[in-house]
């Protein structure tokens, strides 16, 4: 009885506060919604015009220049019955394989752990093709590769990825760990079977070299030299829209260095004598640590510095990425040069400091080139035997390959570009013949 | 009673309003845009006006392209042309001029027709097979045209491949009367033709409008008319002409006179 008086007391009061308050509330409520969404509708873009909202990221994104491209493949192998073979042009290929699979869904199947010699024999198998980058890349960089949808951790590090010359088996490699992630492709839209291989190719074996597996030529190979028009305004053009003040000129050793500055947080210093340009970006506070993040980062830097061109691509990355080094690339071999010209190093350093080293030159304009200009390389076999003839242990080796060296004849400003083997030991780069020369000499 | 009266109206008021901000609210909200970044910009051009027919999306190959100037070439084939004609180079143009305009025999009387199996013959025109008719460039020129005859312009290919330049140092101008007559014709051409690097992934044709807009090299209410891919100069390093894969769009603008915008195909740059 106690209780229903309660409760007949509660309903009372609740029928008395709705007819005094109800009305009220339900106003103040009312009111506050409206209030929320004005203020949502003013900061959702449709208020702004909606060009602010797209990045420059986005921007060069739209036009073609993603960071799949930036970390984009360095070598693509056919693996055949008898023989392997490394197209040595091989971007129009690439890009028609990725778009293919990127057009998959690809269904995680999971990893495996594999013995160096079971690594190497899985990677060489039969009928397949092996697309391999030129430095490990993250997970995350995959995604954008292959598409969002592929199941990766971003941390994951990836060297090479075989796709099958018909079926739809995908795996994707770490060489640090030799470690193998199998994908099932579904949903097939297009396979791959029809891609066909150019005829520049040579046959190659699958190696280690260091701590990573490389395609190593067995036969000789014949290379075009090429040539170039040494390009110096367009770099400069985009960095000084950057910095609004003319430098401050200063000699050191004899070399002439301008200084500009953009507020207490950028400095950029611009060596006349060697066009080598130094961007210093202060107060970065991204706490970027992981490889992929520095990946990414190291993207957008190139972004914002519009260093984003045609021929440079991502080469490798030092000390867990705190240095990353993107190089430029012609038919489709990486340059290299005494001084930085053809690269962009970015490097973080100590409190919050990002540093990138950059050139002024660059090659833009190709020029004809007589067919007779072809040079035949020895295999890598041979070139490693030079360098152990020449006192290199092979473990120091930490990787071998082709690349070509960049000439300039300062009377017409033309730069010639030579094929070569480079290799790295310390994490230095430097060409086979040069060395093996020097230490001859010596 | 009449205060309650005051707040039922204005909570009428207010819930027809959020009811209305609500659904603005829904419409605009990021987690409603799946667009991509291409589909975004497409709709910001909407919004500015611009129009254009279909853009294709798909991306060909290309490369960098070597030439010399065909000058030597056209002036020492002159002779294998018709002797009844009149043929002289004037700086690095043959001009060929009929004394009796040569009559184009064809069964339609079609004069393209006719002048695609015309241009064949090689005591016609030298190295006439390399070249095909240009409707866009001929429109244009006709439409410059103040006399009665009609002009067809022809644009050189580049070997192996169905691209074109798209300068005029690589074209044939014919004039044809009414009478479906040859009175003459004016040829330029591009010789040693050769790829300069292996071919790269050239960007489609909506990226370079993209391109342009991002560029603000379109104005709003432009009309995009007519575009095409070819290989315009990009600069000359002695007697070598370096070609470059370009998109060419043809803009107008209230009903202006289009002008024509070249992007870079490789890498996307506006060209000036």
């Amino acid at each position: 009885m106690i209780g229903m008086k309660k409760d007949r007391q509660w309903r009372i009061r609740l029928i008395y506060f709705r007819q005094r308050y109800g009305l009220i509330i339900a106003l103040i409520i009312a009111i506050l919604i409206s209030v929320f969404l004005s203020v949502q509708l003013w900061q959702t873009p449709g208020h702004v015009t909606q060009k602010k909202q797209i990045t420059a990221t986005q921007q060069e994104e739209a036009v073609g220049k993603n960071l799949a491209n930036v970390y984009g493949l360095s070598k693509l192998t056919f693996n055949g019955k008898s023989k392997n073979l490394s197209v040595l042009d091989y971007q129009a290929v690439s890009s028609k394989l990725i778009s293919r699979v990127k057009g998959w869904h690809l269904k995680y199947k999971g990893d495996q752990k594999l013995s160096k010699s079971a690594y190497l024999q899985s990677l060489s198998k039969q009928n397949m093709l092996v697309m391999s980058f030129p430095d490990s890349v993250s997970g995350s960089v995959i995604k954008n590769v292959f598409g969002k949808d592929i199941k990766i951790a971003d941390n994951v590090m990836i060297d090479h990825v075989r796709l099958p010359q018909s079926g739809t088996n995908i795996i994707l490699y770490n060489d640090a760990h030799h470690k193998t992630y199998h994908y099932q492709g579904t949903d097939v839209v297009q396979t791959i079977k029809q891609v066909k291989r150019s005829e520049s190719a040579v046959p190659v074996d699958y190696r280690w070299i260091g701590k990573h597996v490389v395609t190593a030529p067995t036969e000789r190979v014949q290379l075009q030299a090429h040539s170039y028009l040494l390009n110096s305004d367009d770099t400069m053009a985009q960095l000084l829209k950057i910095f609004p003040d003319g430098g401050k000129r200063t000699v050191n050793n004899d070399q002439e260095i301008l200084t500009y500055t953009n507020g207490n947080n950028q400095r950029m210093t611009r060596n006349m004598t060697t066009g080598i340009i130094s961007y210093d970006a202060y107060g970065i506070n991204d706490h970027v640590d992981q490889v992929s993040q520095r990946q990414r980062q190291g993207y957008q830097w190139l972004v914002d510095l519009h260093q984003l061109t045609d021929d440079l691509y991502y080469f490798e990355e030092t000390n867990n990425a705190k240095s990353l080094m993107y190089r430029l690339f012609v038919n489709g071999l990486p340059v290299f040069n005494q001084t930085d010209n053809g690269t962009v190093q970015v490097k973080q350093k100590p409190n919050n400091h990002e540093q990138i080293i950059l050139s002024q030159y660059s090659l833009r304009v190709p020029l004809p080139t007589d067919n007779k200009n072809k040079v035949t390389l020895p295999t890598m076999d041979e070139e490693i035997n030079k360098l152990m003839a020449a006192g290199i242990d092979k473990t120091d080796i930490q990787k071998i390959l082709l690349g070509y060296r960049w000439r300039l004849n300062p009377k017409d400003q033309i730069v010639t570009l030579e094929p070569t083997w480079y290799f790295e030991q310390d994490h230095v780069w430097r060409s086979v013949d040069n060395w093996t020369a020097d230490k001859g000499g010596q | 009673m009449d205060f309650k009266k005051v707040l039922t109206a204005f909570l009428i008021v207010f819930v027809s309003l959020d009811i209305f901000l609500g659904t603005q609210w829904l419409r605009q909200y990021p987690f409603n845009d799946r667009r991509t970044t291409e589909e975004q910009i497409i709709d910001e051009m909407h919004d500015d006006g611009i129009a254009y027919r279909t853009l294709s999306k798909s991306r060909t190959t290309g490369s960098y392209v070597a030439g010399k100037d065909g000058r030597s070439i056209l002036a020492a084939h002159q002779a294998q042309l018709n002797h009844d004609w009149k043929s002289k180079m004037v700086g690095d143009t043959l001009k060929v001029t009929m004394p009796t305009p040569v009559k184009l025999h064809y069964p339609s009387k079609n004069d393209i027709h006719a002048l695609n199996d015309f241009i064949k013959q090689d005591d016609q025109v030298i190295n006439g097979s390399q070249y095909k008719l240009s409707t866009k460039l001929s429109e244009i020129a006709q439409k410059d045209n103040k006399s009665a005859n009609k002009l067809y312009v022809y644009v050189q290919k580049i070997a192996k491949e169905k691209r074109t330049f798209t300068t005029k140092r690589a074209q044939i101008i014919f004039e044809v009367t009414p009478n479906h007559e040859i009175k003459g014709y004016e040829q330029r051409y591009i010789s040693d033709t050769q790829y300069l690097r292996d071919d790269v992934q050239l960007i489609s044709e909506e990226q370079a409008l993209i391109s342009l807009y991002q560029y603000n090299d379109l104005s709003n209410n432009s009309q995009i008319t007519f575009s095409q891919l070819g290989y315009r100069e990009m600069t000359t390093v002695g007697k070598d002409v370096i070609f470059v894969p370009t998109w060419q769009f043809w803009v107008s603008n209230n009903k202006r006179k289009a002008t024509i915008i070249t992007v870079n195909a490789i890498n996307g740059a506006i060209m000036k």
